[in-house]
């Protein structure tokens, strides 16, 4: 029994007591009586039917106002029909600023008490690919440094996504618009995918993640950037919340010099079908057989 | 001409008139393939006609002393003087080599004049950002969001703190 549930079984016992004994029981005992109840109860995103799901996502703003005092908007927002996400890196703009990776923290609610960052920067010595010489702890006093060049790595959004495969009870899927996605109550904390995983890109949060109610991202989707609970794994998911609404994700928003580049790969006139058609593509650890939709390309005009 | 050795006048007079209507369409053939955008950003920092609109600018290239001492022209490696870009009679207007006026807002066709390859690579997208959506209208950056005129070079910057090395904390 995991101390989570011990206490809210103590919470419970304690209700249970104050109902009997207070002639006019609050609502807010009742309400979570039931929010526990359901939250054991809960379906697979995918199984839940639409009044189960508006009733959970109910829930779950509940729970978030509860434990961290922000109103949120859990959405859930379907994949937009005709699409399919990609995102192109220019290798020859990046200069390692790691804009993105606080962006990316700050959108999707990570936990500021753990290494959750979604966006691993790598600082590799200049003409070298060898990733054993790659450090992303770099911290010089000004980039770009002149003998090193710098290689973002985030969750490729595999079109053969060797985490799905792992996965023992289904918990992550990918979405029909190409994003890899968990359903934080469905996962069982194994952290087989993170095993499986050759980008280094699954999070496992060891603890209930800490999130200052004021640095609350309040848009949230319920397979993107809600507050997830402990034991629990989570990922880039190009920024679910923002993308479905047609917004850019957050590390697009926040790179400095326009290295990234975000779009429909199924329409022929978007940028980043202009970028695989005409420069040099270059798919991280394509060897796996992984099939990224995360392109990194070099354009130095 | 080689191109119109055909023996009836009239089919030679034809082809030559498509073949001079394909050549004027292609610089616009290369270019169809961009999606149509906006530009949103600064265009001009300093409103040259706060002065020289009732001050007539000295032509002559010299080191620049006040009130331009502010004003460093780091462009070119020195090889550029004001009027390489700007028109000495309307100093809000730029222009081109060829002495054609350029409005402010149109400020990138006066930067396509040198950077001709990054001019089209911005106007695809791939060189500059684009901003808040990847669908619907294409709003782009403006070339002086990033590089200020006068002293394009974009500044070295301090980058984010590192990930934390080692356990995790219990408090934030």
């Amino acid at each position: 029994m995991d101390p989570e549930r011990r206490t809210f079984l103590q919470q419970l016992g304690v209700a249970a007591l104050a109902t009997s004994t207070v002639s006019a029981p609050e609502p807010a005992i009742g309400s979570m009586l039931s929010d526990a109840l359901e939250q054991l109860l809960q379906n697979h995103y995918l199984r839940m039917t639409p009044e189960e799901l508006e009733k959970t996502l109910a829930r779950i703003e509940r729970e978030v106002k509860k434990e961290y005092g922000a109103n949120i908007h859990c959405g859930n927002v379907p994949p937009l029909p005709e699409t399919s996400f990609g995102m192109a890196l220019n290798l020859s703009r990046c200069i390692g600023a790691r804009d993105c990776v606080q962006a990316c923290v700050k959108e999707n609610n990570c936990g500021r008490n753990d290494s959750l960052e979604n966006i691993r920067v790598l600082s590799l010595p200049r003409g070298s690919w060898e990733l054993t010489d790659s450090n992303h702890y770099y911290a010089p006093s000004h980039v770009p440094e002149g003998d090193r060049w710098y290689l973002p790595v985030q969750c490729q959004q595999c079109d053969d996504p060797p985490c799905v495969q792992n996965c023992p009870v289904n918990a992550t899927w990918k979405e029909p618009d190409g994003i890899v996605v968990i359903d934080y109550d469905w996962c069982i904390g194994c952290r087989a995918c993170a095993v499986s995983c050759p980008y280094w890109a699954r999070h496992f949060n060891w603890q209930k993640p800490a999130i200052p109610s004021q640095e609350m991202t309040t848009e949230t989707h319920y397979l993107g950037n809600r507050p997830r609970p402990m034991g629990v794994m989570e990922k880039c998911t190009f920024c679910i919340q923002r993308s479905r609404k047609g917004q850019m994700p957050a590390c697009l928003e926040a790179c400095r010099t326009g290295a990234r580049i975000f779009g429909n790969l199924l329409n022929p006139e978007s940028e980043i079908r202009r970028v695989l058609s005409t420069r040099p593509i270059y798919r991280f650890k394509e060897d796996k057989g992984t099939k990224p939709r995360f392109f990194y390309f070099v354009d130095a005009s | 001409m080689v191109f119109c050795s055909s023996r009836r006048g009239g089919d030679r007079k034809w082809f030559c008139f498509f073949l001079s209507l394909a050549l004027l369409a292609w610089p616009g053939m290369l270019l169809s393939g961009a999606m149509p955008y906006t530009v949103q950003g600064p265009v001009v920092k300093t409103n040259c006609s706060n002065c020289h609109a009732w001050r007539t600018p000295v032509l002559k290239q010299r080191p620049l002393g006040p009130p331009h001492a502010g004003l460093l022209l780091r462009h070119g490696k020195a090889t550029l003087w004001c009027l390489e870009c700007h028109n000495p009679q309307h100093p809000s207007l730029l222009r081109t080599l060829s002495g054609a006026d350029v409005p402010m807002t149109e400020a990138q066709d006066s930067c396509a004049i040198c950077h001709g390859r990054t001019f089209f690579s911005w106007q695809e997208g791939v060189h500059g950002k684009r901003l808040t959506h990847w669908s619907g209208e294409r709003v782009i950056q403006s070339c002086a969001s990033c590089h200020a005129a006068h002293a394009p070079a974009v500044t070295p910057l301090v980058p984010q703190p590192p990930p934390r090395r080692g356990r995790a904390r219990t408090t934030p």
